[in-house]
């Protein structure tokens, strides 16, 4: 039984003293969370140039939520003008997002304040 | 009372009008107004009910002694009980008298009067004897009271073959002054005198037609409630239903309030009025969520918004209803006013908007559910635009007060039905249309889209039959378990005459229809392929399925054994090949059809005879028993079994997604061989 994607956005100061801003994402990413998780993204305000996505709150992710992940970080690559950074993912989604490449699309950390100390 | 407070009470009167439109049609009943003589109106054939008539003696004030029989009341006035008071020269009235003379005959005993919808505050003298009454007889103290009241007359007072009857009535708020002919023996009242066991019989039969129609709507209302949830209950991924089974089980409890308070006598109660406006507030906004569903709108925030203020409104109204009535209250005047008008003007475009917002969305979609909704909101919504355009036609003069309220609220049978309960009928049938046509048109989808998910069941059992060929020299086991009906995994295993075996697994992401055509096309091209070089297979694959990122992606890890044992695999994104439980890693890469220019690294090592290589999809790491995955640390156990072992053992934790095991060993020692 999947859980609706619940779907925040906050933003936060980097260590660089860079504005950061953060897609807090909760709940099971799947085929049904495009329109929150594209949603979110595409209302970000297009002169952010650092993006974090925190999956601290995220159960479930299947095939179909990865796929709305990676479609996410190849129109910010496109872009060229973001940089993303990941963290808050459990271990097994770390290996998950490290098998299907995401990884060199954008740098995974372990928690908020590791990601904002390498922004 | 000052003009300007006059006016408020009256703009408030027509707006409460509007508002508890149910309970005032429902006080509605057929009167034949006989024009009789109220100083002598024949009651000498009392063996059945004699109607009283429309016309009474009245007089302005308040004075006990004008209950006696003998009191001099010539110069009385005499008015009709259809008119207003106000347009008989009784404006502004809040205490007034009224009597009427019958001749009976001197025998005449165990008689009963019977007066049907009165209103007001009253008190019912015979021959100068207090029979019944209820309210305040204070100045000012009337409340919304609208009673069918039976009572006996005692044989004492009679036996002079004269019978003075005399209601003493407070209606100052009732009425607005005797603006509105509505009490306390207006238009609505219907009132008989004669023996009590026929007036018993006459009010039974006066109940049943004032309750049929009440009935009437209940059982259908009821008769909808049962189908819409019978469709919750076996169409459990359409949630409109569920919205509209909560609107009608409101609007049943609400018609059933309705009839209760009709059974028990109608009273406009603090509770009565909360109830009543809860209920209808859960019908309102049930019902606005069903359209939204239907019109495939999102719940946005305007939406939540829009029912808090509704959820929030109702039971005011309701409290507003209740204070308007309350003597002397603070509310009963301009600021009743402004919060009546504004509680008006958020709720009526609930119900006046829905169906233009239906019309609006079935033109811009082209969609058929939508135009057939259209109907049941327009039937709906069409008592509300007549009564405003009727309030608009009254707020410029262009009609009276009286034929508003005519137009509005006569009965159009002798079963006592209001237009509002006809549009309740209209209502109830025309949704009932709208849920059979639209199950029916479902069904047949269904039916179509079930057929067409056979056809590819089909195709794709023989697609993946055709991926496992005899493969000499090796023990090759492969389970296969779709999540639904057709799955979104594949696999293929590919025997060469130079003693190599190539096997590859994927998965397409997402479920159903799609996915499995898009299986279909990939199997298609692999066995098409020539090259039995992993890293070229999903290279070629990849451009196979470029521009197809719309779809979702395929993942697949393609592995190439020869028949010394050596091994190389290529991965694109799909999960890495496991022998002898451990885990063989390859550097992570995007899956196919995502980039043009993706290559894949090739990875080798060496099998050894007996040792078991295992593919797999992510539905084995995947399965989820409540909120905890299997992982991967799981895998390095369970792929040291069987191919249909691993299978089980995903399917048994909880089987979310596809599930593809395939397990190659290489002959030459004791393998297992499934």
């Amino acid at each position: 039984m999947q859980t609706a994607t619940r779907v925040t956005q906050r933003t936060a100061t980097a260590a660089s003293g860079n504005t950061v801003s953060i897609l807090a994402f909760g709940g099971d990413i799947s085929s049904a969370s495009k329109d929150a998780v594209l949603g979110a993204y595409h209302g970000l305000n297009e002169a952010a140039s650092h993006v974090l996505l925190d999956f601290t709150g995220v159960d479930y992710i299947n095939s179909s939520g990865i796929a709305i992940v990676i479609q996410m970080l190849l129109e910010a690559g496109k872009a060229g003008t973001q940089a993303i950074g990941i963290f808050g993912l459990s271990a097994h989604f770390q290996k998950v997002f490290t098998m299907v490449g995401i990884n060199k699309y954008a740098a995974m950390h372990k928690d908020e304040a590791t990601a904002l100390a390498a922004v | 009372m000052t003009q300007a407070r006059r006016q408020y009470r009256r703009a408030l009167a027509v707006l409460l009008a509007l508002g508890i439109a149910g309970l005032t049609a429902h006080a509605q009943h057929t009167v034949e107004h006989l024009a009789l003589n109220p100083r002598g109106v024949d009651g000498t054939s009392l063996g059945t009910p004699v109607n009283l008539g429309a016309r009474w003696l009245a007089h302005r004030g308040d004075n006990p002694a004008w209950a006696e029989p003998g009191l001099d009341d010539s110069h009385w006035r005499v008015v009709d009980l259809g008119v207003p008071l106000a347009q008989q020269g009784m404006k502004g009235v809040d205490a007034v008298w009224y009597r009427l003379h019958v001749r009976i005959p001197p025998n005449a005993r165990h008689l009963s009067l019977m007066l049907t919808r009165a209103g007001g505050s009253l008190e019912i003298y015979a021959n100068g004897k207090l029979i019944g009454g209820w309210g305040s007889q204070t100045p000012g103290g009337s409340r919304l009271i609208i009673e069918s009241w039976r009572g006996a007359i005692p044989d004492a007072v009679l036996g002079s073959g004269d019978l003075t009857l005399a209601i003493r009535a407070h209606i100052g708020n009732f009425t607005h002054g005797g603006d509105i002919p509505t009490g306390p023996l207006g238009v609505q009242s219907e009132d008989l005198l004669g023996p009590a066991s026929a007036i018993s019989n006459a009010a039974a039969l006066l109940s049943f037609r004032d309750l049929t129609s009440n009935w009437t709507n209940l059982t259908l209302v009821l008769l909808v409630l049962l189908i819409t949830a019978a469709l919750a209950l076996t169409v459990s991924n359409e949630p409109e239903y569920k919205a509209l089974l909560v609107a009608l089980a409101g609007q049943a409890c609400y018609q059933g309030f309705i009839l209760w308070t009709l059974l028990v006598g109608t009273h406009i109660t603090f509770g009565a009025g909360l109830v009543y406006y809860a209920l209808s507030a859960v019908w309102t906004i049930g019902l606005i969520e069903f359209v939204r569903l239907i019109l495939g709108m999102r719940r946005s925030r305007a939406f939540l918004l829009y029912y808090a203020l509704l959820g929030v409104i109702s039971p005011l109204v309701g409290i507003c209803t209740y204070l308007y009535w309350e003597p002397h209250h603070a509310l009963n005047g301009p600021v009743g006013v402004a919060v009546n008008l504004f509680t008006q003007l958020i709720a009526v475009p609930a119900t006046a908007g829905l169906p233009l917002l239906a019309l609006w969305v079935a033109w811009r979609k082209h969609n058929r559910d939508t135009l057939l909704l259209s109907a049941p909101l327009l039937v709906n919504a069409s008592w509300v635009y007549y009564s405003f355009g009727l309030y608009v036609l009254r707020l410029f003069h262009a009609i009276t007060e009286g034929t508003y309220l005519t137009a509005t609220y006569t009965p159009i049978t002798a079963f006592n039905i209001a237009w509002e309960e006809v549009v309740s009928f209209a209502f109830s049938i025309s949704l009932l249309v709208f849920l059979v046509v639209r199950t029916i048109r479902l069904a047949r989808e269904k039916a179509r889209a079930a057929s067409e998910m056979q056809a590819v069941k089909t195709l794709q059992a023989l697609l993946l039959a055709r991926s496992h060929q005899p493969t000499p020299g090796y023990a090759v086991e492969t389970v296969y378990r779709p999540a639904s009906e057709v799955g979104g995994d594949f696999f293929l295993v590919s025997p060469h005459s130079d003693g190599s075996i190539v096997a590859i697994v994927g998965d397409v992401s997402g479920k159903g229809l799609l996915a499995a055509m898009r299986v279909s096309l990939i199997l298609g091209a692999l066995n098409r392929e020539s090259s039995r070089t992993p890293a070229e297979v999903l290279a070629r694959l990849n451009q196979v399925l470029l521009g197809q990122g719309d779809m979702g992606f395929t993942t697949a890890c393609c592995v190439r054994v020869e028949a010394d044992g050596d091994y190389s695999f290529a991965n694109a994104g799909h999960l890495n090949p496991y022998i002898e439980g451990q885990e063989i890693e390859a550097p992570g890469v995007l899956p196919l059809g995502l980039k043009a220019d993706a290559a894949y690294s090739t990875v080798k090592g060496h099998l050894n005879p007996g040792e078991r290589l295992v593919l797999l999809s992510d539905g084995v790491p995947e399965a989820r028993a409540k909120r905890e995955l299997l992982g991967f640390d799981k895998l390095l156990e369970l792929t040291r079994l069987d191919a249909s072992q691993i299978a089980d053992a995903a399917q048994s934790f909880g089987q979310e997604d596809d599930i593809t095991v395939l397990a190659l060993t290489l002959a030459g020692a004791e393998v297992a061989v499934g």
